[in-house]
């Protein structure tokens, strides 16, 4: 913006219509790309320090996502992921003694928890942004609670069936490799119905 | 959430907007649970315990029965 003094030999010299200058070249600005992009960029930057910044108000309800439903979308993602690795170095890569599966699977449960922790902070920065609020993990009350139990309860039954499931194939003779993965792809159900359920009892109700 | 959700009627929303257009998150502060939670109760998706329900009362200062009207059988 044009707010210093004219330069030297640019523009009418006296003091009088130094004043109507400036103002000419005020009205005369014209934002040009750059501008647009430093205002985009302060904007971004500066977000969670101006509250009068129009705020995830405007949109509607339905597209505003709490941190807890983030979370759990982050852990369903990150949990299908995971399977899918797994999968794929079964297929790609497989291994046939009960050490390097189990060592394999621990990798597998590793590799979930950095993803989760990578995709969450990620997943948090780009939400608050689009939402145009800080994205922030309120204190639970009693209806976060209440999901809470119920999706641990839905998550349970399926692990309790799975782990039945896994009993009773090895009690068919199957061998330990496939009780390994069977038993990998029930906490993988597991971990996927919590969050699943989660997002429905928040979202549906 | 839950099977008996739909038999709980509330008339949240009008109680706020006779508050001087009370806005969601200024209620869930004074009840003290979340504005989501609020959000679901107005539009009848969650009941609330009765804890709740005498806060909710208590912030309009009316009778619990002014905010909630059951209507099963």
């Amino acid at each position: 913006m044009a707010t210093t003094s004219a330069p030297q030999g640019v523009g009418p010299t006296e003091p009088g219509l130094q004043v109507n200058w400036h103002l000419t070249l005020v009205e005369s600005y014209k934002p040009d790309a750059v501008s647009y992009f430093c205002d985009f960029v302060y904007k971004k930057v500066d977000i969670w320090q101006r509250p009068p910044y129009p705020s995830s108000r405007g949109l509607k309800e339905g597209m505003v996502m709490t941190y807890k439903e983030l979370n759990a979308a982050v852990m369903i993602a990150t949990g299908m992921a995971t399977a899918a690795w797994v999968l794929w170095q079964g297929r790609t890569n497989p291994v046939t003694d009960l050490e390097s599966v189990a060592w394999r699977l621990l990798y597998a449960v590793g590799f979930n928890i950095i993803i989760n922790i990578v995709v969450m902070i990620v997943a948090t920065i780009v939400v608050s942004i689009v939402q145009r609020e800080e994205l922030k993990d309120e204190r639970a009350d009693e209806r976060d609670r209440a999901i809470a139990d119920k999706s641990m309860r839905n998550a349970y039954f399926a692990v309790s069936v799975g782990g039945l499931t896994v009993i009773i194939m090895l009690a068919a003779g199957f061998g330990p490799i496939a009780a390994a993965y069977s038993l990998f792809s029930v906490l993988v159900v597991g971990g996927l119905i919590d969050p699943i359920s989660r997002l429905v009892y928040y979202r549906i109700g | 959430m839950g099977k008996g959700q739909a038999q709980i009627d509330n008339t949240i929303r009008a109680l706020r907007f006779n508050a001087g257009e009370m806005t969601q998150a200024e209620l869930a502060d004074k009840v003290g649970v979340t504005r989501q939670t609020i959000v679901a109760m107005e539009q009848g998706r969650y009941s609330p315990s009765l804890e709740v329900a005498f806060r909710v009362a208590r912030v309009f200062g009316v009778p619990l029965e002014e905010v909630f009207q059951y209507r099963g059988e």
